[in-house]
């Protein structure tokens, strides 16, 4: 089914396909990619992570596994060709450890998860750009949560299907419980926020109360900053600002210091996109996937005009058309289209983040 | 549009690298000189050329004229120039017409590729460390770091640039100061380190061989920015992100 041939020097490999046989050939995909040695974004104490693993063809994960360093991690990714990779957000004394007592906790990352699949935030079949845009700007919202008010640091992940990962390290944050975690979600979810208290609206005859400002703690600094400089509220305003304010991640991710999280440079089966470290601004692209070149595809569902990846397109029920490789295989892992075969090259993504689009000032 | 430039190699060697991180580009050509400005398919390099007009013999545009080009059609025929032959570039309908004068006249037509223009705006970096070299010496640096390393860590002292290369088992350390000539400045603001593919700095050793000088600059965990000055004005520069944890 395959012909595999690789140039320039192991950045890139062409791969042939000839009929699709589903994950059989994603998998066959994943491992090219993992071949080419690509870059992954990993945390500097790696020997106190567990990591776990799902293999294609099992709904089970393989988990508490560790590593003593990178090349001993990608000698098993290598080799394994996982379906999906994660690491833990918490350090252990003993990561392999089977169990949680023996573990032995050390602290936790913050996580958060935010998931564009719940109702209300995208309409269509898919995940199109424009809804991966709108839930970047919600990323970015949570990102100033751990900067602004929890004083720590944030990084933005693209999960490489349908959402966002952001992690949070601040050095108070990392011992904290379950309980502390989750009122920091509830924090983000904006749950139990009566603005009314926060955000005094003009009384008859009485004095103009100050405005927020971005400079202002918690919400108020939020919203200053989300609506523009001197905003005149109404009550009404009011009323509808708290659904749109908060957003919809996980609770129970964020809450529980044990949870996994996706290991940036990796694959996402669900997406077939990579994991994708984010900066300050997102335009959603084919640099979202390590591959290539064009892929023959008939479409099972019928699609709306829309943008993916940056490429736009609209499906016909049947209809027959050739797609490049990334969207195809986007597509295809939406269920919205079948693949026959075409030429598909994998490439390596060879930095490890946007050069653009990130502040970079100290 | 037509511009001609009196050395053909030049652009062999600046197309040359270009060709190693994109597929295909913009050129701009407006009363300041050709230009092109973008990002690999990946966005983690940023290629930012700039010719002066008065660089050239001939410069010939009306108001800003802009041609797409497959870097790989052109850097096939640019190949083909030699040192002391003359480039002239012009556009005829859809089609880019390369001509080298010297050893009599060979004219190549390639298409002209249709594409957008994205207008970058330059990286937001505040660089500490700035450094520059003759060309020879970053070759030699690294070419040395990619014998042994896929990854390439910049790192600096108050007198000193280290190039290193931290491979797996092989290590190279490369030290490079102005004392010992093979630095011709460096200005250290704060000693910082960074670490970067080596591969998108294989790519620009093409530029390097043609380029006057190299200028180096960085800062702790951000991106590099390294630019090749060339004859007559010119600039070609990579902005290279980093490996952040």
């Amino acid at each position: 089914m395959y012909r595999q041939g690789s140039s320039e020097g192991g950045r890139e490999a062409h791969v042939e396909v000839r009929g699709w046989r589903g994950e059989e050939s994603l998998r066959e995909l994943f491992k090219v990619y993992y071949a080419l040695d690509p870059p992954l974004v990993l945390p500097g104490d790696i020997i106190r992570r567990e990591f776990a693993f799902q293999p294609f063809g099992l709904e089970s994960y393989v988990r508490h596994v560790s590593f003593k360093d990178e090349a001993s991690l990608r000698t098993y990714i290598k080799s394994k060709t996982p379906k999906h990779a994660y690491h833990s957000v918490a350090i252990y004394e003993l990561p392999e450890a089977p169990s949680m007592e023996e573990k032995g906790w050390l602290g936790s990352d913050l996580l958060f998860d935010l998931d564009l699949d719940h109702p209300g935030l995208c309409g269509s079949q898919v995940i199109d750009d424009h809804c991966l845009v709108e839930g970047f700007k919600k990323a970015q919202l949570i990102a100033k949560v751990v900067t602004k008010v929890l004083g720590g640091r944030a990084s933005v992940y693209f999960t490489g299907h349908r959402g966002f990962h952001v992690r949070g390290k601040c050095e108070e944050c990392m011992t904290l419980g379950r309980d502390e975690r989750r009122e920091i979600a509830k924090f983000v979810r904006a749950e139990g926020l009566d603005l009314s208290y926060l955000l005094p609206v003009k009384v008859r005859g009485g004095v103009s109360p100050a405005p927020p400002s971005p400079e202002d703690p918690g919400w108020r600094g939020l919203i200053a900053e989300a609506l523009g400089s001197s905003p005149k509220l109404r009550a009404r305003d009011l009323k509808e600002l708290p659904a749109s304010l908060g957003v919809d991640i996980d609770l129970m991710v964020t809450e529980d210091p044990t949870r996994l999280t996706r290991i940036p440079g990796t694959l996402n089966a669900k997406g077939t996109l990579m994991v994708t470290p984010l900066c300050e601004s997102f335009s959603p692209g084919p640099q979202l996937s390590p591959f290539r070149g064009e892929l023959e595809a008939r479409a099972l569902k019928p699609l709306e005009q829309t943008k993916v990846l940056g490429f736009s397109i609209g499906l016909a029920e049947g209809e027959e058309l050739s797609l490049p490789a990334s969207v195809a295989l986007y597509l295809w892992s939406a269920g919205l289209i079948e693949l026959e075969g075409g030429e598909v090259v994998v490439r390596r993504n060879t930095g490890w983040w946007p050069v653009q689009g990130c502040n970079w000032e100290p | 549009m037509k511009l001609k430039f009196r050395n053909a190699k030049t652009w062999t060697y600046i197309v040359g690298s270009i060709k190693e991180i994109l597929d295909e580009g913009v050129f701009i050509a407006n009363d300041e000189g050709l230009s092109l400005r973008a990002l690999d398919t990946s966005r983690v390099v940023m290629v930012d050329l700039f010719y002066p007009r008065e660089a050239f013999d001939e410069f010939t545009v009306s108001g800003e004229e802009s041609f797409g080009a497959s870097f790989d059609a052109l850097g096939k025929v640019l190949a083909r120039g030699l040192k002391d032959e003359a480039l002239g570039i012009e556009t005829q309908g859809s089609s880019l017409v390369i001509s080298f004068e010297g050893h009599g006249v060979r004219q190549f037509k390639i298409p002209q590729i249709s594409l957008t223009v994205e207008r970058l705006p330059e990286p937001k970096i505040s660089f500490t460390v700035f450094a520059k070299l003759p060309n020879a010496v970053f070759i030699d640096a690294v070419r040395a770091v990619e014998e042994v390393a896929d990854s390439i860590t910049l790192s600096a002292e108050e007198n000193k640039l280290h190039f290193i290369g931290p491979g797996d088992v092989e290590k190279v350390l490369i030290e490079l100061s102005v004392e010992h000539q093979n630095l011709l400045d460096l200005k250290v603001d704060s000693p910082d380190k960074a670490t970067y593919s080596v591969e998108y700095f294989d790519d620009m050793l093409k530029a390097a061989r043609g380029a006057d000088q190299v200028t180096l600059q960085y800062a702790q965990d951000a991106p590099a920015r390294v630019q090749f000055d060339f004859e007559g004005g010119g600039r070609l520069t990579f902005y290279v992100s980093p490996r952040v944890e």
